[in-house]
């Protein structure tokens, strides 16, 4: 036995320790409750439970090889399997008996691990055969109790009989010690506290992102002794980055599960599959041992027994067909698994059967009115192939009860998606087809990149972020009035997120030249540019929900928190291209050459304190049609101003550091600006406030409770 | 046809139902926290509230109903924040500070109130609200347990955390 094997052995008695565990515990707590003589209806659920827990415990142990516990297992069930039928039931003796079996396993189970063993088979026979006897004297059958061979085969063995009658009551060594044994190696936690704790690990995170913020605003200030702090503070940023990221990969290595656990089930079903199709199939699995988080395992079960099932019912030929093609008689399903830097997981299904048929498909997909024929002929080879996850479509010409409603795959496209993962598939006719499936190593945290569109800002997660680039207005080009794009020689279509999200346009002020922020992002096999007003750069951060109200929002994952504590709204590709899909693709950006020309751009400059008000002035004015500066407050206004040109000023006038008759008075007094109108608008409605806005030189002063939208746009227009 | 002792039972059993209801009423004193949502003061039962909060920042989600005012950050949990006035259908007239969020949540549903200012809490004996007056008509009426002689409107917050309508499922 090579060193790999023998770890693997070790795992697995490991993890055997752990769920027999489990099921003795389960099992104890069901001997105690049926000892309490419970109510019909729950003594049956016990006696069954308890029966299940056995055979569980029983199959288990003889998979890893420890006939002594299947032995004592299969005894005990076998009590419990006359008790469900019926004709047996409890008496208060056998409870002693069942008791002193757990005690047994207890004590074999805390000894896996060790080459001596405590108790030998001649120790626990005598407690199988008391237990016999106790079932057979009280249902009476004809049998004489000496035939116990046709139950219990294992008391074939060579011990006397003599013996196992000699010694009816029995002694447990040294239970107390057991437990000890037991707990030395694994403590039994519920993943709920675990999950738990990583939640509050994975808050580090933001704490790490506060700290950059905040090195990253002090580089800003202008301070002697800036250089000193700055320097502490890097120290401290790194060093508490590298214990915030070890904390991290410790807690979530506590959720690591090898794939195995998974994939323990899969020959099951392939051979059951197999039987039922009468195909003749060969699995292999490689690379089960790699560890990924147990709620990604938990979520792909599904989505993996249904590609395994489409695989064996329309991928893989019959055996007659196979012959005849010259392929071995068997097919062939491998699957492999691969973790690539350390960051995500490769799952690739891949079976030698027909492949998919393109003719078929393409019929399909006209027929389901998802594409033309005319656009399925432009189309690569694995744009057409990613049809198969589109609901409706399936390439089985037989609808059969497993697969071929074209449902599946849909499903569990949105499965690995909805995990952070992606899933291409890849076919060749009559060498088989491939999906290759990518899954992030843990839930939660992820790496996005930041973007801002119209003062919104959104982030995208990495994994789907093909490449970040810049085009030339001169770049776009069109085909059906559709703008695309070339890059390294292939043709991306080309939205903007802002229409495609349907945030309210801007109009930009752009010359001919300019360049767009272009992110290309991926889902199976589209391939779309978004343009964005700017990439910010790339972020880490925890997905977290809306709160229980948001169930589900189009195009919207989740939300981040920044460092400046700002929530950030995470952007879900694969919503987000079958939205861009389905619209209209007018570039405004591309008409901007015309409507420069046109219409004059005005721009006008809010002054608000109040969140909400800014962005209801803000929505207010742009829908308007005036391009929207805002400031937080008269100061920050007043600096405004004196860097950029604006048509039009409206102010609040309750504001802190500079308020608006302040504000007012200062751009009335600088003869730079004195000519630009200034509209205040306020919740002080007395004549006094009213007279000192016009004496500070405000040109409108509008009370915020009989403010109405047409009011001010109204008025804006009145003055420019 | 029902017999004479059927209605007579029934009515009795009315009688009995009736007087059991306003039992209840008089008992009936409700704890409220009132806020301003320029021009209209509210209240709101305090046992639904979490917490008061200053709106320190909104993020607005694209695509989701104008009542959604946006989401925020209280504590590192994200929490939607909805914009009552929009989601009763009341007229919006004014621009108003709505700087306070009134934190509301029940049976796992949480969300926050967008508020202008907290004027305080009260005591209402529930049986001298006044019903709804018939121009909030529509979809505002139904959120509504009635109003107070000064001109509070009583929310009836059981009633929008267990809204099927106020939540977002786009799916």
């Amino acid at each position: 036995m090579d060193n790999r094997q023998e770890d693997f052995l070790r795992e697995l008695l490991a993890d055997f320790k752990i769920e027999a565990a489990e099921h003795h515990s389960v099992i104890t707590d069901g001997l105690l409750k049926l000892e309490k003589q419970p109510p019909p209806e729950l003594y049956k659920t016990i006696i069954e439970t308890t029966f299940r827990e056995f055979h569980s415990l029983k199959g288990a142990a003889r998979a890893v090889n420890q006939i002594d516990i299947e032995r004592i297992c299969q005894s005990m069930e076998s009590v419990f399997q006359q008790l469900k039928k019926g004709t047996f039931t409890l008496n208060p003796g056998l409870f002693d008996l069942l008791y002193k079996g757990l005690d047994f396993l207890n004590v074999m189970l805390a000894d896996i691990d060790n080459t001596n063993k405590t108790i030998s088979s001649g120790m626990y026979l005598p407690l199988l055969k008391a237990i016999e006897n106790t079932v057979k004297n009280f249902t009476n059958t004809q049998k004489p109790a000496e035939t116990t061979e046709t139950i219990f085969q294992f008391s074939k063995t060579e011990e006397p009989l003599e013996q196992l009658e000699q010694e009816p009551v029995l002694s447990v060594p040294e239970p107390v010690l057991i437990d000890k044994q037991l707990a030395k190696d694994t403590v039994r936690i519920s993943t709920r506290k675990l999950e738990n704790l990583l939640r509050q690990a994975e808050e580090f995170i933001a704490v790490k992102a506060t700290l950059g913020y905040y090195i990253h605003e002090i580089q800003k200030t202008n301070h002697e002794d800036q250089s000193i702090i700055q320097r502490e503070l890097n120290h401290f940023h790194r060093n508490l980055s590298r214990m915030v990221d070890d904390l991290l990969f410790d807690i979530k290595s506590t959720l690591l599960f090898p794939f195995s656990s998974l994939l323990d089930i899969v020959p099951k079903i392939v051979r059951d599959l197999g039987k039922e199709f009468d195909k003749e199939i060969h699995l292999t699995i490689h690379g089960a041992e790699t560890e990924i988080d147990r709620r990604i395992l938990e979520a792909m079960k599904d989505p993996l027994i249904h590609i395994i099932r489409n695989c064996i019912d329309h991928g893989l030929e019959t055996t007659a067909v196979r012959i005849k093609k010259g392929k071995p008689k068997a097919g062939i399903i491998a699957i492999d698994i691969n973790q690539e830097d350390g960051k995500q997981v490769i799952l690739k299904l891949t079976d030698d059967g027909a492949g998919i048929n393109r003719q078929v498909l393409t019929e399909k997909v006209i027929k389901a009115g998802l594409a033309t024929l005319a656009s399925i002929n432009r189309m690569s080879d694995q744009e057409l192939l990613s049809f198969i996850f589109r609901s409706g479509i399936s390439t089985s010409p037989i609808i059969t009860d497993l697969s071929g409603r074209g449902l599946g795959m849909a499903i569990v496209m949105e499965k690995v998606t909805g995990l952070g993962g992606n899933i291409i598939v890849s076919s060749e006719p009559d060498k088989g087809t491939t999906f290759s499936i990518t899954l992030p190593l843990t839930l939660s945290t992820f790496r996005g990149v930041l973007v801002k569109v119209n003062e919104h800002q959104f982030i995208i997660p990495t994994t789907s972020v093909n490449r970040a680039v810049r085009i030339k207005q001169n770049e776009i080009l069109y085909a059906e009035s559709k703008p695309f794009f070339y890059r390294n020689n292939e043709s991306i279509a080309l939205v903007e997120l802002s229409s495609v999200l349907g945030i309210p346009q801007r109009k930009k002020q752009k010359a001919i030249n300019a360049y767009f922020p272009v992110l290309i992002l991926s889902s199976a096999q589209h391939r779309i540019g978004f343009i964005v007003d700017e990439v910010i750069g790339e972020q880490e951060g925890i997905v977290k929900e809306m709160g229980p109200q948001l169930i589900h929002v189009k195009n919207i994952a989740g939300a981040t928190i920044l460092g400046n504590g700002q929530v950030i709204p995470i952007l879900s590709v694969s919503e987000l291209i079958d939205t861009a899909l389905q619209s209209s693709t007018n570039l405004s950006v591309a008409k901007q050459e015309d409507e420069v020309s046109a219409v004059p751009v005005l721009n006008i400059l809010v002054a608000e304190d109040s969140i909400t008000s800014r962005t209801l002035l803000r929505n207010i004015l742009e829908s308007a049609g005036f391009v929207v500066k805002t400031a937080v407050d008269g100061l920050e206004a007043f600096q405004f101003i004196q860097s950029e040109r604006y048509d039009l000023v409206v102010s609040d006038v309750e504001m802190p550091n500079m308020n608006g008759f302040e504000l007012t008075a200062k751009i009335r007094n600088d003869e730079r600006f004195t000519n630009i109108p200034v509209i205040l608008v306020t919740a002080l409605s007395s004549d006094f406030d009213k007279q000192r806005g016009m004496e500070a030189g405000a040109n409108a002063y509008i009370v915020k409770s009989n403010f109405e939208q047409s009011n001010l746009v109204d008025t804006i227009k009145r003055l420019i | 046809m029902k017999s004479d002792t059927e209605i007579l039972k029934e009515r009795a059993l009315l009688l009995a139902l009736d007087t059991g209801i306003d039992n209840v009423k008089e008992d009936k004193t409700l704890h409220i926290v009132e806020f301003l949502l320029t021009p209209e003061s509210y209240g709101i039962e305090s046992h639904l509230i979490s917490e008061v909060l200053l709106l320190k920042g909104l993020t607005i989600i694209p695509g989701t109903p104008s009542y959604i005012a946006g989401v925020t950050n209280v504590r590192g949990k994200i929490i939607s924040v909805v914009n009552l006035k929009t989601f009763l259908g009341l007229v919006t007239k004014g621009i108003t500070e709505l700087n306070k969020i009134i934190i509301i949540q029940q049976n796992g549903m949480e969300f926050g109130i967008i508020a202008d200012a907290i004027a305080g809490t009260r005591n209402i004996d529930e049986k001298s609200l006044s019903a709804v007056p018939a121009t909030l008509n529509g979809k505002g009426a139904a959120f509504i347990k009635g109003i107070t002689l000064d001109g509070i409107i009583i929310l009836d917050g059981v009633r929008l955390l267990s809204e099927a309508t106020i939540l977002v499922n786009q799916k």
